[in-house]
């Protein structure tokens, strides 16, 4: 076991492009931290350049108490799992696990007895002879695992292990890789675009864009407390809510407009945080699909906010009741450039909305209720639950 | 859907294309009914049925000329070719892996030397091969000839190589690389292995141009006490008259071989020329 530390880690190619820029980032020891971000932010360059497959431009990685920078990848003591899983074709799944072994030269007999082991462990003993293109995909996720737990290495990188499996079989791999290095307590780096798998398996996750590390955290520091847009909208689903406001005087504690509707603010919104600089200057608004609660059971005390339901997924024991806000969707070009990050169709969305001065909003509520499609109705919202962002760098003001 | 198999226009494409089948067993049946003709029946009526099949023109060619027998002669051919092929696949396997692999200017460089060596026709530097050869002392023995064809034939060989090597994932290296495999041991266990497709037709096309070559063969062992297979048959040809018969005889016996490595190697071959490798 041992930890990974990147210090101001760069990654430049030939061409200039940086796939990784000043990277900061420690996985402590027995640590699962997850790397997630959309396609070519540079998390799978980052775990490349910890197993030593990329060179790295400038900075230090350290591997337990050694700097890494110029060591061969054989000599790192660690265990990669590769998103295609990478067996080796012509052999079997016992020689598929046992060629790290034997590449130390361990007796026959020692290495007889690991893969045994790791095929127990794995649920594998019985497809030993066999050769990789016989096994499911499950079966060969598990053989990629072996191969990388049989050597009990310092450390596991693991790049995307999961996104090649259908639906219900990674939800269960999701539960043993999650047990399996709990288990071994083995420091791991693990590499994914799925934001649901970073927010369960790891302990603390890192959010990358283009290259930058944008927040590190424990999954649900994330989700509630975003360091910027993009880690807002990246973490959740559905995503959160974007629109565009202010946040004027008026009322004690001042009050946040959306659209033509006014919610006011309490003590605690205003005090913490840059928001209070931000007097008459547009922002943007985040709202969590879980904090538009039905007046009902919410707080009567609760500011409102109207808006047309437009549509209703019933997907119990919860719903996803879609509103049409009459609001200013975000517009700042940086913003589109974050949202278009995390998906391109959200962008667009964005773009059209803006041209009919209306936001499409979701609420997560119970299923108890039914909701009719085409009323207008009033949502309950917490203003403490309200998210402020700067519309330009898109840092978070509160 | 519903309709039978068989148009009338899928009936006389199939008969076409049988016919044309028939018409490349043409040479064989001409090679195979000269090969049991008495002697002058082959000067006398050469494209008629044997009016005797002469079963033991087979053993009369297998003594071969000039007291060296057809088998003596097999052997060497079988040396040679073994010899020449073998080398090939370690040298066109491990020059290709590393030309394919390097993304260095040099690598691209080499690549396209090798192409030029295949365009250049090889029978304008016959010359002065033969004169370094010989004072290599590589003329007249098998070993001169292995040498001649490995270096003959490796561009072939690494052309057809790096086609595949650059369509192999590199995972497969990286992934060993990181289970603490040194480079030898990751093309020796991984990625030669995962060559064989390719390694086959490589063996089969430069086994097939090596067996069946004529010209450097009777230039560099012309004489010798070692012939191969086409040299040895050669020998019935000569100055004044030619033995047709013995010369078929040889000709059918010397094609045994190279047709079971095919029939053997048939799949494999295909493969090599079409797909990839499956995980």
């Amino acid at each position: 076991m041992a930890s990974i530390i990147y210090k101001n880690i760069t990654k430049r190619y030939a061409d200039g492009t940086k796939a990784v820029d000043n990277l900061n980032l420690e996985i402590r020891e027995g640590e699962f931290m997850i790397v997630v971000g959309p396609s070519g932010c540079g998390k799978t360059t980052a775990l490349r350049m910890a197993a030593g497959l990329e060179d790295i431009t400038d900075g230090q990685l350290t591997i337990g108490d050694r700097v890494v920078n110029d060591l061969e990848p054989r000599d790192r003591d660690i265990a990669m799992v590769f998103q295609n899983y990478a067996l080796y074709p012509h052999m079997t799944i016992f020689e598929n696990i046992a060629f790290p072994l034997q590449n130390r030269n361990m007796p026959a007999a020692e290495v007889k007895q690991r893969v045994q082991a790791a095929a127990r462990t794995l649920g594998l003993e019985e497809h030993l002879d066999r050769r990789p293109k016989h096994l499911s995909g499950g079966q060969r996720q598990r053989v990629a695992m072996g191969r990388a737990i049989v050597r009990r290495p310092k450390a596991f990188l693991m790049d995307e292990p999961l996104s090649n499996l259908d639906a219900k079989l990674r939800v269960q791999m999701r539960a043993e890789i999650t047990r399996m290095q709990r288990d071994l307590g083995v420091t791991t780096l693990y590499v994914t675009h799925d934001q649901v798998e970073a927010m369960t398996m790891g302990d603390r996750i890192a959010v990358m864009r283009k290259g930058v590390l944008q927040q590190v955290g424990a999954p649900v520091e994330l989700y509630e407390k975003p360091a910027n847009l993009f880690v807002a909208s990246f973490i959740g689903s559905p995503a959160m809510n974007l629109v565009q406001g202010r946040v004027t005087n008026g009322n004690p504690f001042g009050v946040c407009e959306i659209g033509r509707q006014q919610i006011a603010l309490t003590s605690d919104v205003l005090r913490n945080g840059r928001l209070s600089n931000y007097h008459d200057r547009d922002l943007v608004i985040g709202i969590r699909p879980e904090h538009l609660e039905d007046p009902q059971g919410a707080d009567p005390m609760a500011p409102r906010l109207t808006a047309k339901i437009r549509l209703v997924e019933m997907l119990p024991p919860e719903q996803l009741v879609h509103l049409e806000l009459d609001a200013e969707p975000v517009a700042s070009i940086s913003a589109l450039e974050l949202a278009a990050d995390v998906d391109k169709t959200r962008a667009e969305n964005l773009r059209l909305e803006a041209q009919s001065h209306r936001v499409s909003i979701v609420a997560r509520l119970p299923s108890g209720r039914r909701y009719t499609e085409g009323e207008t109705a009033e949502w309950a919202i917490n203003p403490a639950n309200l998210h402020f962002f700067d519309g330009e760098t898109g840092e978070v003001l509160r | 859907m519903g309709q039978h198999r068989y148009t009338l226009k899928t009936y006389g494409l199939e008969l076409l294309l049988l016919g044309l089948a028939a018409l490349w067993c043409v040479p064989f049946y001409y090679l195979s009914i000269v090969a049991v003709k008495p002697d002058m029946e082959v000067f006398t009526a050469p494209m008629s049925f044997p009016s005797e099949v002469r079963w033991d023109n087979f053993s009369r060619a297998w003594e071969g000329t000039a007291g060296v027998s057809l088998g003596t002669a097999l052997a060497n051919s079988i040396i040679v070719t073994v010899g020449s092929v073998a080398l090939l696949i370690f040298f066109g396997s491990l020059t290709a892996y590393v030309i394919s692999r390097n993304r260095q200017r040099l690598a691209g460089w080499l690549y396209t030397f090798f192409v030029v060596g295949i365009i250049l026709p090889y029978q304008l530097a016959v010359v002065p091969l033969f004169s370094s050869m010989r004072s290599l002392g590589l003329v007249g023995n098998q070993i001169g000839l292995i040498v001649l064809y490995t270096g003959l034939f490796l561009p072939m060989a690494v052309f057809l190589y790096s086609g595949f090597v650059r369509a192999l994932p590199v995972d497969y290296e990286e992934a060993a690389e990181v289970d603490g495999a040194t480079r030898s041991r990751i093309f020796f266990r991984i990625v030669f292995p995962l060559l064989r497709p390719i390694t086959a037709t490589v063996a089969v096309m430069t086994g097939l141009l090596i067996w069946n070559d004529f010209f450097m063969q009777l230039i560099f062992l012309s004489g010798s006490q070692s012939p191969t297979l086409p040299v040895a048959i050669y020998g019935f040809v000569g100055e004044f008259t030619a033995r047709w018969n013995m010369v078929f005889a040889a000709v059918l016996v010397s094609l045994v071989p190279i047709l079971g490595f095919y029939l053997v190697a048939q799949r494999q071959l295909i493969q090599g020329f079409t797909g990839g490798v499956k995980s």
